[in-house]
């Protein structure tokens, strides 16, 4: 390299490229807004009728998620395996090992996103916007992050769905984006759908996206894990963006538009090259190339950490695992209220697998299934759990299988999650069983025929069945003052200290009863006998009785008016916890009179030793 | 060509390899674009929302998403019965789904206890699809009850009393812009899932079609003639296949109401294979009769063979004659059920 | 500018890098690439562990005894467990049972809180000799285990059980999450109309696996619920999971355990018989040293079944044939024998008594 700084050149001479628009940047700038393209339709076509009638979209729409090598890693590190395909990651993966960070540059849809937001909205220009591109020490902070999460993975608790890029954008315009848009354009999306938390999942995306204001692709260097991870193999390429000295007249025109902030004006970070090609269009001298295998003293091989802060984000992975472990949220100490898809792997398998994409939670064709919360504890935030007041588990669907690219949620046939043909020796997958609270529940607690949940019930037998029975109605405890062979008149019993009855009024033929009510007088006399009758019809004071009193009432017996209709139980060996009792049922509100638990879930009977299933006689058909 | 992005270039020159590197990339690019795209260029699939819809209104086509060796799957063996439509904007089911007794409720839910009270043989469905709007479709679920006693019942049990007729079948009505119609031992209903006003005159045609393609038994009405018509109320044949009166030794049998000296009374007819099959019934009716209540009354009149008997409060006559076995149903009093009895058995012919 | 030109060498050492880094990541993938999608899922076809017969290696000749019967004073309990183990084989004694290097889980009631005298718990005396016997025969390790439903610690040393355990060179093996493993006890889900209610379960399986010879030690007590705690309830100890919804039917349970259970032999403990108030006691006044007999009696059995029903008819002065859960354990086991496993299950003891298989010793 020479001593003597050259003489600048005046550098801000253009040129206006007519016969030169294949460039690389052209190219690049093409693929990023194609992929985000198809980003958006994979999303957006993530629906159960779309998915019906083009059989082979399945195969698509999660495809972005199964080529992240992270989540592949990721699930290989918990699971000790590669579901299915998440093989395609290699596709990434081994051209990232001799191109570097080209996935950033040209594929992220988020990073497309991020890039799109800071170059529409940027503002900056001229030195302000190359300083804007210096490389800082807080992007060091992603590699932090990685590490923590692959410590946790190696445990078994899956987090990199948290701030992987592609879960994380998936989530959102599942979660948040699609839904907002869809409620005034229904009939393109299709309807209008809930989400809970949602606002929560939009508004962080918007953080981060705005945050490009202040920091260009802010996400990307500081936060990414992929990013990271990528960054880290990024040590072994083969080629790299090279700065011949000799060219170069260090005039910083190349980080104007660096995206990675990988400081092509000094050494070249490799960590942090986004492979775009921005610093080769903005030099003017050509100083910079894209070299095979060049000179090692150019370039900052290995990403900038701090040894200590390694040890502390490893140690912060570490301790998590246990953190959250000990809290039992998913064991012994379970909420009733995780009820998983059908098809769902037992609940510790589950939370090492789920990713937090929402791509299931979209596909669910009556919007059961939610982001969760509390429900499922600190490990299974955002991951999918049914909440049966917004939907219920259609019978013949299963769908949310079809799109998880991890293998939570199991790839089922409709028949097995039916217990039909080959799989009725195991019977059906139970997602939990149904309960009445009986507090609640219309005939039981307040004398008003309902059986809405027998009904709907789906199952075949019914696993809500109704048996008739009988109750007093509110003031129906009257006395007898005159009786006939099929009618008996009655009074409201005498006041205290006094024989005659007082008069009483009912509305006429008010307990004629109907198909689904039937109306009854228990008749009770002095020496204790008994005597029920259907009642036919009324007058202000006369009931008239189907057929004959065996024995007349004697003036001064007592006459109980009583109501007998359907009143519904769960056959616990039937329910499979599809939650369209709870859904239908007309007493709305927190509890409904009737509801699901996770109580005799399916999916963990082989898992005896996690605790989560109590009672066999919930979870099995009897003989 | 104008700078992509109204960005001006610093760097002049663009050398042939990094054009070629382009171009391969956008080819690669087009690739992927076009694989994603082509699988749309061939339609949706029909036939599979035809399989697996349920009720106008729910998510269609489940059998895509059940997989291979789904459910649905196993149905669609077999013959296509169904006609064109007959209208030009309608085409017949590509495919036809035969479900037997025992999975007659993967289609029908609970329903399916309707049915096989009724002894449903086997029940054929398919879907007419318009020709230029995939949401409007007319379901057809074509029963065959295998008995035409079975059939009426069937049909008498699902229509509304106060049903338009449509002339279609041996007897038919429209609601809703849906037809429903019984013949020989056959129940089809024909339910478009589109507006009334049109549709519903697409469902009648093809209704129309379907119900020349079904034999009308000879003589498969043999009730009314049996019951008397004097006093009969309008429209109260019912025809009851199993369990009839919650006894479970009686089954197939017509029942109707009277008007019987100022009262209502309710007359049943069962018809047997032969003497001895009514014969038997009877015998069984009478012991039901000594062990849940008692035989109160036998016609003296020894050429007819009734009795009369109260269990639970109720009083029933009963008589056989030669293949039939019929009487009175719920009297409320005796000598009511006496005479309307003993006018019943002399009003059929031997 | 130095000459930037590479070396071959140099090629392969920068390049190799990448090389090594693909083709490591490319065979990782294929290696753990699970194209099904539920490897390592467990499902109802798993291959699951069996429990052993530790019976049939036993060389037990027709002509021996199957119930011992030893009656005596409570001033020599060495004399009695030693006069009713030798009884079931004279020459040989416990050495018929236990050979040199055997390890041998010897299962006490140790289910209760309670203090000893109180005959919720296996007499620890009874026990004390069980185990000198079984070092005697040269056994390489005498295991002591039990999973009660309170505090392992507080009831292991409150029955006075760890107390001898520890004094006789015994390792008390308590129940902890790692012990536990899932067995088939049948192939397939049980049928509860059919007196089932096992198929696979959690069990203590640790000192099961590690055992080559069972000592079931019982003691004898009235049972609220099922009639009487024995050698067959015994076995109950060995559940783990949420065990106690068998008791909804508790004969189903307790003829499983005798299926799933085929000791080398059972120990009756009637020094301390609880004679009304089981399983649980808590008064003196409950307890009855030898029950009907009057003296303490100790019953040692290769037949569980028959052991149970013999101390049901002496000890607690009960009518066996009104046991159901006898019954149906000696159904059980006999569809057992009949594909030709060895061992025994014969609640008729009168059959025994009759063929002079019974021996009797009053000391």
């Amino acid at each position: 390299m020479s001593e003597t700084p050259k003489q600048r050149s005046p550098v801000t001479e253009f040129h206006e490229s007519h016969g030169n628009w294949l460039r690389i940047t052209t190219v690049r700038i093409i693929v990023q807004t194609t992929m985000f393209a198809l980003f958006l339709s994979f999303v957006a076509l993530t629906t159960f009728a779309k998915l019906d009638q083009y059989p082979t979209l399945r195969h698509w729409v999660s495809k972005i998620l199964e080529v992240d090598p992270l989540v592949s890693i990721a699930t290989a590190l918990t699971t000790h395996t590669i579901y299915k395909g998440l093989l395609w990651s290699l596709l990434i993966l081994i051209p990232t090992l001799f191109i570097g960070r080209f996935f950033c540059g040209w594929i992220c849809p988020y990073g497309a996103l991020h890039h799109f937001v800071g170059w529409a909205f940027g503002g900056l220009k001229g030195k302000r916007k190359a300083d804007a591109n210096r490389y800082r020490p807080m992007f060091a902070f992603k590699y932090y992050v990685l590490l923590a999460m692959l410590v946790l993975a190696i445990f078994g608790s899956l987090q990199i769905g948290l701030l992987d890029p592609i879960c994380l954008v998936y989530r959102s315009f599942t979660g948040s984006v699609l839904p907002a848009l869809n409620m005034p354009v229904q009939s393109i999306f299709g309807d209008y759908r809930l989400h809970q938390g949602g606002w929560f999942i939009g508004a962080l995306l918007f953080f981060f996206v705005a945050m490009n204001l202040v920091i260009p692709r802010f996400f990307c260097r500081v936060l990414c894990p992929l990013g990271a991870l990528m960054g880290f193999l990024s040590r072994f390429a083969w080629w790299r963006i090279e700065r011949n000295c000799d060219l170069c007249d260090y005039c910083n025109q190349c980080p104007t538009s660096c995206e990675g902030a990988c400081e092509p004006d000094k050494e070249l970070r490799r960590s942090e090259c986004f492979v775009c090609f921005n610093c080769i269009e903005d030099c003017p001298t050509g100083a910079l190339t894209f070299a095979f295998l060049p000179p090692k003293d150019h370039e900052v091989t290995s990403p900038d950490v701090r040894r200590r802060s390694v040890v502390v984000a490893a140690l912060a992975g570490l301790a998590l695992y246990p953190f959250a472990r000990s809290s039992a949220g998913s064991t012994r100490n379970f909420s009733a209220k995780c009820i998983r898809p059908p098809g769902s792997t037992e609940e510790l398998e589950f939370l090492s697998r789920c990713i937090k994409c929402g791509q299931c939670i979209r596909v669910c064709p009556t919007n059961v299934l939610q982001p969760a919360w509390s429900e499922a504890g600190v490990e299974g935030l955002w991951t999918p759990v049914m909440n049966f007041r917004i939907g219920h588990c259609q019978l013949h669907c299963t769908a949310c299988g079809q799109v998880c690219p991890t293998g939570a949620i199991q790839r089922i046939s409709v028949e097995e999650k039916l217990g039909l043909g080959e799989f009725a020796d195991r019977g059906p997958i139970k997602l939990g069983t149904a309960h009445f609270d009986t507090g609640r529940c219309l005939p039981y607690s307040k004398n008003i025929p309902c059986v809405v949940c027998e009904e709907v019930c789906p199952t075949s037998p019914k696993a809500i069945y109704t048996e008739r029975q009988m109750r007093t109605i509110r003031d129906g405890k009257k006395t007898v003052t005159a009786s006939t062979d099929s009618t008996v008149t009655l009074g409201d019993p005498p006041l205290a200290g006094q024989t005659l009855a007082q008069p009483t009024t009912f509305p006429p033929d008010r307990f004629r009863g109907d198909e689904t009510t039937l109306c009854y007088v228990l008749i009770r006399h002095p020496d204790g006998m008994t005597e029920t009758q259907r009642i036919l019809g009324n007058d202000a004071r006369t009931l008239r009785i189907e057929g004959r009193f065996a024995r007349a009432p004697e003036t001064g017996s007592t006459a109980t008016i009583k109501l007998e209709y359907k009143v519904p139980s769960v056959d616990t060996r039937l329910c499979i916890g599809c939650g369209l009792c709870e859904r239908e049922c007309p007493v709305v509100g927190d509890r409904r009179a009737v509801y699901v638990t996770a109580e005799g879930e399916s999916r963990s009977q082989y898992y005896g030793e996690r605790d989560r299933n109590r009672s066999l006689r919930l979870l099995k058909s009897e003989g | 060509m104008p700078t992509l992005f109204a960005r001006r270039y610093r760097r002049a020159y663009v050398g042939p390899l990094e054009k070629a590197l382009g171009v391969l990339i956008f080819v690669a690019l087009a690739a992927l674009v076009a694989a994603f795209v082509g699988q749309f260029l061939t339609g949706p699939r029909p036939s599979a929302i035809a399989q697996g819809s349920m009720e106008p209104g729910e998510a269609a086509g489940v059998t895509a998403i059940a997989g291979k060796g789904s459910a649905a799957d196993a149905e669609t063996a077999g013959p296509n019965p169904f006609p064109d439509a007959g209208a030009a904007d309608w085409k017949a089911p590509a495919q036809a789904s035969h479900y037997t007794p025992d999975n007659l409720y993967m289609k029908i839910d609970g329903r399916a206890d309707l049915y096989l009270q009724y002894h449903v043989v086997a029940m054929t469905f398919g879907t007419y699809a318009h020709a230029s709007d995939p949401q409007r479709t007319i379901d057809v679920y074509w029963y065959d009850l295998g008995q035409p006693d079975n059939a009426q019942g069937i049909y008498r049990t699902e229509a509304p009393p106060d049903a338009t007729a449509v002339p279609v079948g041996r007897q038919g009505y429209q609601g809703g812009g849906a037809v429903f119609f019984v013949k020989g031992s056959h129940y089809v209903q024909v339910l478009p899932t589109g507006p009334d006003e049109s549709d519903g005159a697409a469902a009648l045609t093809i209704a129309g079609k379907i119900a020349q393609l079904i034999q009308d038994a000879a003589g498969d009405e043999w009730a009314p003639k049996v019951l008397p018509a004097k006093g009969r109320v309008e429209g109260s044949i019912e025809f009851a296949a199993s369990d009839v009166f919650d006894l479970d030794f009686l089954a197939n049998v017509y029942t109707a109401d009277y008007e019987h000296e100022g009262g209502r009374i309710k007359l049943f007819i069962h018809r047997a294979e032969n003497d001895a099959a009514a014969a038997a019934v009877f015998e069984k009716y009478k012991e039901f009769f000594g062990e849940f209540g008692k035989i109160i009354w036998t016609d003296p009149d020894t050429s007819r063979c009734i009795v009369a008997g109260e269990a639970s409060d109720v009083i029933d006559a009963v008589f056989v004659k030669g293949r039939y076995l019929g009487g009175v149903s719920a009297a409320d009093d005796l000598e009511t059920a006496k005479k309307a009895a003993r006018e019943f058995y002399d009003a059929i012919a031997p | 500018m130095t000459d930037t030109r590479l070396t071959r060498r140099e090629l392969l050492q920068r390049g190799a890098g990448a090389v090594i880094a693909a083709g490591l990541a490319a065979a990782g993938g294929y290696a753990l690439y699970d194209p099904k999608g539920n490897r390592g899922l467990r499902t109802a076809n798993d291959a699951a562990l069996k429990l052993k017969n530790y019976f049939a290696d036993i060389d037990f000749p027709a002509s021996s005894p199957r119930l011992s019967i030893a009656t005596g004073g409570p001033e020599s309990m060495e004399k009695l467990v030693r006069a009713a183990i030798g009884g079931l084989d004279p020459s040989q004694g416990i050495k018929r049972f236990i050979a040199k290097g055997d390890v041998v889980l010897i299962k006490p009631n140790v289910g209760f809180d309670r203090a000893p005298h109180l005959g919720a718990t296996t007499n620890p005396e009874v026990l004390r000799w069980t185990i000198r016997l079984c070092n005697e025969a040269g056994a390489g390790r005498v295991i002591i285990a039990d999973n009660p439903i309170e505090s392992p610690d507080a009831c292991f040393s409150k029955s006075g059980i760890k107390e001898i355990a520890d004094a006789e060179g015994a390792k008390v093996m308590l129940p902890a999450e790692n012990t536990f493993a899932t067995l088939a006890i049948r192939d397939r889900a049980p049928d509860p109309t059919r007196g089932e209610a096992l198929g696979r379960w959690q069990l203590f399986h640790r000192p099961l696996a590690d055992a080559t010879k069972v000592i079931g030690l019982a003691p004898i007590k009235d049972h609220n619920l099922c009639g009487a705690s024995m050698n067959l309830k015994n076995w109950y100890g060995l559940l783990g999971g949420r065990r106690n919804q068998f008791h909804q039917a508790i004969h189903n349970i307790i003829s499983d355990l005798g299926l799933m259970m085929s000791p080398t032999l059972v120990i009756a403990d009637g020094t301390r018989v609880m004679m009304r108030n089981g399983p649980t006691g808590g008064r003196t006044t409950d307890v009855k040293p030898g029950g009907e007999i009057g003296r303490p009696t100790i019953v040692a059995s290769v037949d569980p079944v028959a052991c149970d029903a013999w101390c049901y008819q002496h000890l607690l002065g009960r009518d066996p044939a009104k046991l159901a859960y006898l019954e149906m354990a000696q159904r059980k086991i006999a569809e057992q024998t009949a594909t030709g496993v060895k061992r025994l299950g014969e609640r008729d003891w009168q059959a025994y008594e009759r063929a002079g298989l019974i021996a009797k010793a009053v000391l």
